[in-house]
């Protein structure tokens, strides 16, 4: 089963239009998508270099229906993270827009279609792969780690069927990329549309660019998504000014709107007849776990909502006891069938069947109120969500560690803070360089993502641990 | 401080640019730092140096420092 069985129903319905205003229908589609994916036997890795093009969705469309395993990366991917996941995952092929071959010195594609190329890889794997496993997606984009979250054909699928039916997705619809593709936030919403007969529009053009507007209003876009970051600047962009008379729904997940900005959305939406749909998830349940219903979040602003269709939630505490009352914080859990077989940190893990068996410990922890409304007052695991990007703290220590800085990393959603230590006061600030040219190489964090701070001496406990608590306590100063 | 100043410093606070003899020459995504999300800060710095407001259309087709110039003529600022 996959999430695009049934897509060639949909035979002249526009199924893709480019920014320059080419439209593909879905047989268009199908017969690309199949163009590609014909060169490669069944359950091989195919790493994907994603930009926001048909190319791009093509090939992942013929990967998915034919049996052939996709793992996305963004394009703009560090050669360094590449390097990296190439060695875990020695995948087949790759199909990566033909400018990265040269880059990347893929030799010549096999076959093209547009600006991208498929390229065999001359690794060879005996193992097999399990039979279940559909498409691997990396969760922190930014960080070059080689672990990725393994879905299954079902997953893809059930999520694509529970999101649009909660946001009711429509043929009419037509919605417009914000994010990358390889993001499973991206992701879901081009297979949620996609399962419903509706459009997307392809575009790289950044939020900021007279050209993304052009686009939005000459093609009619209905939809799109965005991170809090994408939020911030349609607030500075004016939103409430704009005129988008197409616009029929919006969405937001990937971390926590501020108070501020939630009520200009909710006023903003209100006055446009816009629907606004705020939404939690984690790529580990392929893409979207809970929702807002519209009508209530204006009561209840804070709260992540309730489960997606055909899903559960429910919070334990410590003991693996479930919490039933109300405002008693545990760790939020979710079941349903769009839960992941597991994660992977190599090839050798790609034999791994179902490890979840349809439940996903999230590491968020959560209250529910009376109404059975959830809302996240914390976090288990030590990680930050940097314009949407989940960064694993320890990872960024560890990556920095390995080129001899003693660091401490911590921070909130806004920035990263890395505190180097410098105890004998010889960093200046251009010594700070070789750690901002390390974020550069290793990782995709935008330079606004975090702020350096040389400290005399990174606070332990007593048994050697950083002491996170003191750390953010004595230098949370901006 | 010139108008001119003030408008290159902008560039250089919102990009922390160091080499700042290359500074005229920048354009939206000539460098990392000048992103979707560097493009928002330099708005702000601007805004901030030359107390204005600026217009959607204008943040939008503010696409690199000779573009920007021209923009910010219409807020009365000549650079």
């Amino acid at each position: 089963m996959t999430v695009f069985d049934q897509i060639q129903a949909y035979g002249d319905n526009i199924a893709i239009i480019e920014d320059d205003n080419k439209a593909h229908t879905y047989n268009d589609l199908l017969s690309d998508a199949n163009l590609i994916s014909e060169q490669i036997p069944p359950a091989n890795i195919v790493l994907c270099l994603c930009q926001n093009s048909y190319a791009a969705i093509a090939g992942y469309v013929g990967f998915i229906k034919t049996g052939c395993i996709p793992l996305l990366l963004a394009h703009t991917v560090a050669p360094s993270g590449l390097e990296n996941i190439l060695a875990a995952y020695r995948p087949e092929f790759i199909y990566a827009p033909l400018e990265a071959a040269n880059t990347h010195s893929l030799g010549r594609p096999l076959q093209t279609l547009e600006n991208y190329g498929l390229f065999k890889t001359t690794f060879k794997n005996k193992a097999i792969i399990h039979k279940d496993l559909a498409l691997l997606l990396t969760t922190s984009g930014s960080t070059g780690s080689p672990t990725v979250v393994r879905l299954s054909g079902k997953n893809i699928a059930a999520n694509a069927g529970q999101i649009a039916e909660y946001l009711q997705i429509k043929p009419e619809d037509r919605a417009i990329t914000t994010m990358p593709m390889s993001y499973s936030y991206g992701l879901s919403i081009i297979n949620s549309h996609l399962l419903k007969g509706a459009s997307i529009v392809v575009t790289e053009a950044p939020l900021v660019s007279a050209k993304f507007w052009d686009i939005m209003c000459d093609m009619r876009v209905t939809t799109f998504g965005g991170v809090p970051f994408i939020y911030e600047m349609l607030k500075k962009l004016r939103f409430h000014k704009m005129d988008l008379p197409h616009l029929r729904y919006i969405t937001q997940a990937g971390g926590k709107l501020s108070a501020l900005l939630l009520k200009y959305f909710i006023e903003t939406c209100q006055s446009l007849n816009v629907c606004f749909y705020t939404m939690y998830g984690q790529t580990e349940a392929t893409a979207r776990i809970s929702y807002m219903p519209p009508e209530m979040l204006e009561k209840k602003p804070d709260s992540i909502g309730i489960s997606i269709p055909n899903g559960e939630i429910w919070i334990e505490n410590e003991a693996g006891d479930h919490v039933t009352n109300p405002n008693e914080a545990g760790e939020l859990v979710f079941k349903g069938p769009n839960v992941s077989l597991g994660t992977a940190e190599n090839r050798g893990n790609l034999t791994n069947g179902d490890e979840n068996k349809g439940l996903l410990y999230t590491g968020d922890i959560v209250t529910c109120d009376t109404d059975g409304y959830f809302r996240i007052v914390g976090r288990k695991k030590r990680f930050l969500k940097l314009f949407g990007n989940r960064i694993n703290l320890d990872e960024i220590e560890s990556l920095l560690g390995q080129d001899g800085f003693s660091v401490a990393v911590s921070g909130s959603d806004a920035k990263m803070h890395i505190y180097v230590e410098n105890s004998k006061n010889q960093i200046g600030s251009q010594n700070l360089d070789p750690i901002k040219n390390l974020i550069k190489t290793k990782t995709t964090i935008s330079p606004r993502g975090y702020k350096i701070i040389p400290i005399e001496k990174i606070p332990r406990t007593d048994s050697g641990k950083i002491n996170y608590h003191l750390l953010n306590s004595n230098f949370s100063t901006g | 401080m010139s108008n001119l100043e003030k408008y290159s410093q902008a560039f250089i606070d919102a990009f922390e640019i160091e080499d700042t003899g290359t500074v005229s020459k920048l354009e939206y995504n000539s460098i990392d730092e000048w992103d979707s999300i560097g493009h928002m800060g330099l708005i702000a710095e601007l805004e901030d140096a030359f107390d204005i407001a600026m217009e959607t259309d204008d943040i939008i087709e503010f696409s690199s420092f000779e573009k920007g110039k021209e923009l910010m003529a219409k807020y009365g600022v000549t650079v």
